[in-house]
Parts: structure tokens; C-alpha cells; sequence
């Protein structure tokens, strides 16, 4: 954090590192970066990097590992994603939306990782007739996944119901829950249509509770209302 | 209780070493990178300071001695020849016997001429001109007595 405010603050007379030390730790906490911290990274900026990658390589592996469900090939691909996101900084549109950017490339890392496995990452599950055009999709009652709550002793039971679920749906739901994407940086990413993404939500939204049963997933409501 | 985000995110928090090491190598090679370009540029520079710009040892001490001495020559070149405008104007001025006497004659034939004309223009009470003398004829014609000038009417 200093060493990001020294550069900063040789410029000008006065002491900005206090203002560049909120910055960066604001992008710690949001992913978002601003335009100055696009053109530092642009640069080639130490700093900016170290915190963009600490703060999604979490996640980023996460969703990688529910999608290839191999650690060694979901490091190499965070991997790779690093690497192209380093290469092709200047590519990025909107300083903003850094986080769904990096979740592309990721995407587009494993789909190449899973062609080459002879599968594709967008496979749509054969049960669904045609989910993308569920009109059910459009006005769900459910609670968003983001909002469940898990029994201690019902997270093996949770975890194997995702695992079950279609790479195209665990897809959704899993980026849906590690981060707070809206519909549209989901489609992005994924490179459907919005509608797909709810749809796609909605199904596999089904499909876990009727799986983990209704009183193993509760809402902070319910969690609230309860206590 | 815990969230999909917190149970996905404990669950896979022990390959967080790794992930850690991936960063640190990619940063490293970042600032490593970052190094190598300044030092590439600086190493550059250095060469065309060195081989562009630098000249061998000799050349180094000989060109400002050649420059030195064509200054020297240039300053003495160019007081030589003022010196030698100077003594020409001197030589210019120096003038025969002959033209000196010349140049006398003519300076006392000019003094002359405006005392006559200072002279003749005045009338002295007494020392009317005479009028079957012609009315401009100056007064250097008459003869002088010692240093005094004598009018025509009291000779």
C-alpha cells in the first residue's frame, strides 16, 4: 500500500497517499478499478495487479474448479487468466467491470480446456425441453441462491447437489453466489443472452432444493424470522 | 449457518498457497520485467553514449587542441590585420615637405583672405575707404608697415 502512494504522491506537493491507500483498499473490497488504477495497471503497475489478483483469485478458482472439477487444471487456468488479463489490459473497456472481465477470460479458458477434452462448457442439460424460453424463468418467487443459508450439516449434501447440476448451471448459480454480478455482467461473461442466465438460475434454483429438501436451504428471512 | 459463498470459498481455501504462488511469480515477473526494461533502456543509452557519441582517445585530445590553436589563429589573424589597417592609416598621413609647405600657404592664404574680408567690411572713423578705389578691393593690397596696416589715405 505505501509503495502504491509513493509513486502517486512524487508527482504532486501534497501527501496523497492516504487518498491512494483508500483507493486501493476500496478496490480491494468492491473489484472495481478506476480509470487512474487502469492506466497504472496499463503501465504495468505492480501494486494494482498484486491487489486485483489477490482479490479474485479466490473466486476465480472456485468457479473454475466447479466447472473443469479438476484443482490442477483450474490453477492452470487462473493462471492463464492472469497472464492474458496482463497481456491484453489495454482490451478492457470499462475500468468498472474488471471483475466480470477477468471472469471472461477465465470462461473462455475453459471452454478451450474443456474442448480440448472433447465436452463444452455450455452444454445444455437434456432433462430442460428448451429452459432458455421458461416463462417461469422471467417472475421467480424463490429466493436467490446468494440468500441461502446451509445447515453445517447439510453442506456435504449442498456441495454434491451442485456438483450434480449441469456445467451450464453450475456455471450460473456458483458465479451468481461468489460474487455479486448482476444479470447482465452473468450473460457477459458467460456470453448468452440475460434471459438464458435466468433461466438457467431459476432451473438449477429448482433443482438443488428439490435435492438438498426444503428445510436444508433457508433464507435469511427464514433464518430470521426463526430466531 | 453459512452462505453458498462462504461454504464454496472455505471449501477450497487450502489451495490458497498455491494461488499465492502463482501471483507472486506472475508479479515478480512483472516488476522483473519492469526492471528489465528500465535497465535495457538505460544500458542502451549508455552504448550510444559510448560508441555513437564517444570518439577514440586521440581524437578526443585532438580535436580541442586543433580547436585551441584555430582560435589562436583566428585572434591573431584578425589583430594582425587591424594592426596592419592602423599602420596604413598611419602611413597616410604622413605628407611631404612639399605638401606641408603647401598645406601652409594655403592656410595662411585663407586666414588672409577672412581678415581682409572682416576688415573691409568695417569703416574706421578716419580710415574712410577712398571712393576711386574700388569699393570691395581688400585691404591686402596695401603695403604693410611692421605689423600695422596703413589705410590708403594716410599714405
Amino acid at each position: 500500500m505505501p509503495l502504491a502512494g509513493r509513486n502517486v504522491c512524487r508527482r504532486g506537493q501534497l501527501n496523497l497517499e492516504p487518498v491512494c491507500a483508500f483507493l486501493l483498499v476500496a478496490m480491494q473490497e468492491n473489484g472495481h478499478w478506476t480509470r487512474e488504477q487502469w492506466d497504472r495497471a496499463c503501465r504495468g503497475d505492480p501494486v494494482v495487479w498484486d491487489r486485483l489478483f489477490r482479490r479474485y483469485q479466490l473466486p476465480l478458482f472456485v468457479w473454475v474448479r466447479e466447472l473443469v472439477q479438476n484443482d490442477e487444471d483450474a490453477l492452470d487456468v487462473v493462471q492463464e487468466t492472469f497472464e492474458r488479463a496482463l497481456r491484453h489490459v489495454d482490451r478492457l473497456r470499462d475500468p468498472a467491470c474488471v471483475g466480470p472481465w477477468l471472469f471472461g477470460i477465465a470462461r473462455q479458458r475453459c471452454a478451450d480446456l474443456l474442448r480440448r477434452r472433447g465436452r463444452h462448457p455450455d452444454a445444455v442439460p437434456s432433462a430442460d425441453s428448451n429452459p432458455e424460453e421458461d416463462p417461469a424463468a422471467a417472475v421467480d418467487p424463490e429466493p436467490a441462491p446468494d440468500e441461502w443459508l446451509i445447515r453445517r450439516e447439510d453442506e456435504e449434501r449442498f456441495l454434491q447437489a451442485l456438483a450434480g447440476l449441469p456445467e451450464a448451471h453450475r456455471a450460473v448459480v456458483v458465479l451468481h453466489c461468489l460474487e455479486e454480478f448482476s444479470l447482465e455482467d452473468i450473460a457477459r461473461i458467460l456470453g448468452i443472452p440475460v434471459g438464458t442466465v435466468k433461466s438457467r438460475l431459476h432451473h438449477a434454483r429448482r433443482r438443488l432444493r428439490a435435492e438438498c429438501g426444503e428445510t436444508s436451504l433457508e433464507t435469511y428471512s427464514d433464518h430470521e424470522n426463526r430466531s | 449457518m453459512k452462505t453458498v459463498r462462504e461454504l464454496l470459498l472455505k471449501r477450497h481455501r487450502g489451495v490458497t498457497p498455491r494461488l499465492d504462488k502463482i501471483r507472486t511469480d506472475l508479479i515478480g515477473s512483472l516488476e522483473r520485467q519492469e526492471r528489465s526494461l528500465l535497465r535495457m533502456l538505460r544500458c542502451s543509452l549508455r552504448a550510444l553514449a559510448q560508441q555513437g557519441l564517444a570518439l577514440p582517445l586521440p581524437l578526443r585530445w585532438g580535436l580541442p587542441v586543433a580547436w585551441l590553436l584555430t582560435a589562436l589563429l583566428q585572434g591573431w589573424v584578425s589583430w594582425e590585420s587591424r594592426f596592419d589597417a592602423l599602420a596604413a592609416t598611419a602611413r597616410s598621413m604622413r605628407l611631404s615637405p612639399e605638401d606641408w609647405r603647401e598645406r601652409i600657404e594655403f592656410r595662411r592664404w585663407t586666414t588672409r583672405e577672412l581678415d581682409e574680408l572682416w576688415l573691409g567690411g568695417v569703416s574706421v572713423p578716419g580710415f574712410e575707404p577712398d571712393p576711386k578705389t574700388s569699393p570691395g578691393e581688400p585691404l591686402s593690397h596695401l603695403p604693410e608697415q611692421g605689423n600695422a596696416r596703413v589705410a590708403p589715405s594716410s599714405v
